[in-house]
């Protein structure tokens, strides 16, 4: 049984995450969060709904940047980047997430929070070069999504720190393209086997996997060789292999390890060939 | 506890509530409506399907004190005295059920659908349905009663 809080504003977020320290969770779409507890993985006694903070459920366009805030659902978060090519990888990832329903609920921050190794935003995220803005009692920091989560469910986030946006930098017209690939059981509300997202602007390409680590995985070898020598079919066969030699994949329920480093194989080939047209056109 | 005012198939309602109950437990216990169906408890199933302002959410996940101020349809809020919603009728014309127990989800999945995009294509609605598990009808039947709707009863086959 826990107590229920609607907090004003992120200082209040803050303080109760301070005052309860483990005792306390943070509560966005409580998708990951409500299964968890039910399932008794989590028993929090305090239980703070940071939707209730006004302003958080909003996505803002700088100069330099798209703060996308804690609060923003995936179906809202892909509504509002739909209209721009260069984060079609993201709202393609967004998309892949569960259901219709859930999507409705779910956030971008919350996903990332969750920490799970198979989160689909995650791969699309670290080639877009996002960072998670933290709030905390001594003011804000920003780190790398990548370097924000450091292993299955667990994250940077110190006691009394809260995530209030997912930050994006803004492409400017600079004109990056990217493709996500996920490869499921079933197409819907069953997570990922393995996904990969690639991105490419200009002469520099990422290259990121989910589901084949206890972290997102970052190809850099890779990444090296598509800058050296281009995108060609030669190369995103190259890459391929070496994405399949950087994954350390688990067998479980969803396959055995030499199967995901099959798929990764196949999923990092397709999607730099996409991405070859895509930039093309 | 914590009390809320929401608005269900446009009736207000004013409860107090324990906080670790969801909109799925307040639906059936509370107010008496279980069209809303108890499946998986875990977002996987869909048969607590209900529109949460103007969206289908999973009552299931749904934590019933979030909700002051909100509004919610359930299947009890569809039709009327001069009879049932288009939607359902063409469910019951089409044989898109046998056990019932995914109709309520399936049926609001159909509605939230159709009211963005009044003219969907199969798989558009296969998409949009992949989150509501039918145990029994083997979907083609569900599809078929949306699309039905959705073609303004003009289209066949
Ligand atoms: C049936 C089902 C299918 C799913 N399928 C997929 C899938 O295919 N792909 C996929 O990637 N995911 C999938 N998920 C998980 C996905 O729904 C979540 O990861 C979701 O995005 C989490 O967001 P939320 O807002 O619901 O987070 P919550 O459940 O509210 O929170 C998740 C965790 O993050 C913490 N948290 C949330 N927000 C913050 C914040 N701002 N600051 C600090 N901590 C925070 C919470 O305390 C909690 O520990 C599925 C879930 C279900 C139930
Ligand atoms: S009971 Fe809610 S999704 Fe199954
Ligand atoms: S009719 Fe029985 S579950 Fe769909």
């Amino acid at each position: 049984m826990f107590e229920y809080h609607e907090p004003r504003s992120l200082a209040e977020v803050t303080s109760l995450l301070a005052a309860h320290g483990e005792a306390a969770k943070v509560l966005a779409g409580g998708t990951d969060l409500l299964v968890q507890i039910r399932k008794g993985r989590h028993q929090p006694r305090h239980l703070l709904n940071i939707k209730t903070v006004p302003g958080l459920d909003q996505v803002n366009f700088a100069e330099d940047c798209v703060e996308i805030g804690a609060a923003v659902t995936l179906h809202d978060g892909e509504k509002f980047l739909s209209a721009y090519p260069e984060y079609a990888v993201l709202c393609r990832a967004m998309h892949s997430v569960a259901s219709c329903q859930i999507r409705n609920r779910a956030t971008l921050a919350g996903n990332v929070c969750n920490a799970s190794p198979a989160a689909d935003t995650v791969p699309a995220l670290v080639v877009l070069g996002a960072n998670v803005k933290i709030h905390g009692t001594h003011g804000d920091r920003l780190v790398p999504v990548d370097r924000f989560l450091t292993g299955p469910g667990r994250t940077v986030l110190l006691t009394g720190e809260v995530v209030s946006a997912i930050v994006l930098p803004r492409m400017n017209g600079g004109g990056g393209r990217g493709v996500f690939l996920r490869k499921a059981r079933r197409p819907s509300l069953d997570l990922a086997t393995a996904n990969v997202a690639v991105y490419a602007a200009g002469e520099s390409c990422r290259i990121a996997l989910g589901a084949v680590g206890p972290t997102v995985i970052r190809v850099r070898e890779a990444e090296r060789l598509l800058a050296r020598q281009g995108l060609t079919a030669a190369t995103a066969a190259e890459a391929a292999r070496l994405a399949r030699s950087a994954a350390k994949p688990i067998t479980d329920v969803r396959g055995s390890d030499e199967y995901r480093l099959d798929l990764v194989s196949a999923l990092t080939e397709q999607a730099l060939l996409t991405l070859a047209m895509e930039v093309r056109a | 506890m914590k009390t809320i005012t929401l608005t269900v198939n446009g009736r207000p309602e004013k409860l107090t509530l324990s906080p670790h109950r969801t909109l799925l437990d307040v639906l059936r216990e509370d107010l008496g409506l279980t069209g809303a169906k108890r499946g998986c408890e875990a977002g996987e199933c869909g048969a607590c399907t209900v529109i949460l302002n103007g969206r289908p959410v999973n009552s299931c996940l749904v934590l019933a004190v979030e909700l002051d101020g909100a509004d919610v349809l359930t299947v009890e809020g569809l039709g009327g005295p001069e009879g049932l919603d288009p939607l359902q009728q063409s469910f019951v014309d089409n044989f898109a059920l046998q056990c019932g127990y995914c109709t309520p989800g399936m049926i609001l999945m159909g509605k939230a659908l159709l009211a963005k995009n009044p003219r969907p294509s199969e798989d558009e609605v296969k998409e949009f349905i992949s989150g509501n598990l039918c145990r029994c009808t083997g979907y083609e039947n569900i599809v078929k009663a949306i699309m039905a709707v959705a073609a303004g009863g003009e289209r066949h086959g």
